[in-house]
């Protein structure tokens, strides 16, 4: 393949060779350094192969001195693509507007790619970026990536880490969010850990501080677990960061309610599909009429991008927006279904509930109120409780 | 007795090459004009050091080098390339022989 690609490149002549000593013809041209490839024996006294452009000049001494005729059968690779295409002026121009056209365009950025978003979305990154001065078509060489960087840093507090890459025409932003540290107790400041939840003590452990709890006590929400004030035997008292986990066994009770008449989205069998262009940040529809062509339908939308390579893509963009019809049809589902469907729903939302270690279900009702279905899960759960507060912040218990 | 005859008839300088050669342990295609042929299956063989070709046929092919003749048979045979020092043959090779004495047929 390589040699193929090399012999294209430098040019090559088949030729074909006929006389009474061609074996000797070989030999000679092999001994004077005219390499050649591809040697087919047609008959006695006639034998195909290729050369390359050089060694078919160097030829015609050794054919003579063996008696022999060369005579071209064909002229392959690029010397001879390139003289025939000398004189298409036309062509040449748009080889030559092509090129320059590709050389501008890589300085470009076409796309960006945002990576690390949870609770900032895509969306404001971007408008971040584009305020300030990184947006789709940006020439790459004007970005200070640096000082980019910085400033977005300084006008989102959300953002604790951003990185830019300007790879090509392709620029990679990848962020990381700050924790949520509103409320926190920061450094070595003194303070007290309350009860956010309520529910009887299984497990204490305090680090550090006073425990004002102990297991089998029943705790509500904003109970003291472990005060951040100590008094010694000698009456001292010093203030210190308490520090306590503790397990509480919960009954939460979970509800959820579904109509009993329901109605699902059946295709009828009938789409359209419609292609738009987007260039740069342009979109230009390819269909004349912009209302949507069914009153019910789900849309499926596939884009792509015009790309060479993973860093070199171009600002053009082919949308095809397909629209499939769909009808609304009454949906008939036994009681058992959608008892079944509720109770799976229901333990979903108990053992997605923040803190929530392992769950031991105690009843489960379903039962039909008001031409709806409820269903009703008391469960047993064990969780983790206890927040850090400031010193006193704690509400006292009434006895 | 012995030495008297190693005087009328002294080994030739190649041969004295050859010998120092292998016990040397090394290649002996790097020091002497020796053919080294190299085969890939069936389909495939490349002779390094060749003399030239003495006949060129689609079933047979004949390649000279010092000291022999290397003739290889089989089907469909072409010379796939071939330089001052390298030839290489692709085909069907059913047999690759070498005669010692260069006129002899295969």
């Amino acid at each position: 393949m390589l040699m193929q690609c090399v012999n294209f490149v430098r040019g090559s002549v088949r030729i074909a060779i006929c006389g009474a000593g061609l074996e000797r013809f070989l030999n000679i041209c092999a001994a004077n350094g005219i390499a050649f490839w591809g040697v087919r024996r047609i008959s006695e006294e006639r034998m195909e192969a290729s050369v390359r452009i050089s060694g078919f000049f160097a030829l015609r001494p050794f054919a003579r001195r063996c008696m022999c005729r060369i005579r071209v059968l064909g002229k392959y690779g690029a010397p001879f693509y390139g003289k025939r295409a000398r004189r298409r002026y036309t062509l040449l121009a748009g080889m030559l507007v092509c090129g320059i056209l590709l050389y501008v365009m890589s300085g470009f950025v076409w796309t960006i790619g945002i990576e690390g978003c949870s609770s900032v979305t895509p969306a404001e990154v971007l408008a971040l970026l584009e305020q300030n001065g990184l947006g789709v078509g940006t020439r790459a060489g004007a970005v200070d990536v640096h000082k980019l960087q910085n400033t977005i840093l300084e006008k989102d507090a959300r953002l604790s880490y951003l990185v830019i890459n300007i790879k090509g025409s392709h620029a990679q932003i990848m962020v990381r969010e700050r924790e949520n540290t509103e409320g926190a107790i920061e450094g070595d400041e003194p303070c007290d850990v309350v009860a956010d939840k309520t529910g009887v003590v299984e497990k204490l452990i305090v680090r550090s501080g006073k425990a004002e709890t102990e297991v089998g006590k029943t705790l509500q929400d904003g109970d003291l677990i472990a005060s951040g004030t100590m008094v010694s035997q000698q009456g001292e008292t010093w203030l210190v960061q308490a520090d306590a986990e503790a397990q509480i066994r919960t009954w939460p009770t979970v509800r959820l309610a579904l109509s009993d008449s329901l109605d699902e989205a059946v295709e009828t069998g009938r789409q359209t599909t419609r292609w738009a262009v987007v260039i740069g940040t342009k979109r230009f529809n390819l269909y004349p009429v912009e209302s949507a062509p069914y009153a019910c339908y789900d849309k499926k939308v596939e884009k792509k991008t015009l790309s060479v390579s993973e860093n070199l893509r171009f600002p053009l963009t082919l949308v095809s927006e397909t629209y499939i019809e769909l009808e609304r049809r009454p949906l008939s589902v036994s009681e058992e279904r959608c008892s079944e469907t509720l109770h799976a729903r229901l333990l979903d939302m108990l053992t997605r509930q923040a803190g929530c270690l392992s769950v031991t279900e105690l009843g489960y009702t379903f039962e039909r109120q008001e031409g709806r279905w409820l269903a009703v899960l008391e469960a047993e759960c064990l969780e983790r409780c206890g927040v850090q507060v400031p010193l006193g912040s704690a509400v006292p218990r009434q006895p | 007795m012995k030495q008297k005859r190693e005087k009328e008839h002294p080994a030739s300088w190649r041969e004295q090459i050859r010998q120092a050669v292998t016990e040397m342990d090394v290649p002996a295609y790097a020091f002497m004009d020796v053919p080294r042929i190299e085969m890939t299956g069936s389909g495939r063989l490349l002779m390094e050091r060749h003399h030239g070709i003495v006949e060129y046929g689609e079933q047979r092919i004949r390649i000279a080098a010092r000291g022999m003749t290397v003739c290889i048979t089989g089907r469909r045979l072409q010379l796939q390339a071939m330089t001052h020092g390298e030839i290489s043959v692709t085909g069907d090779i059913e047999a690759v022989q070498l005669n010692k004495e260069e006129d002899k047929e295969c």
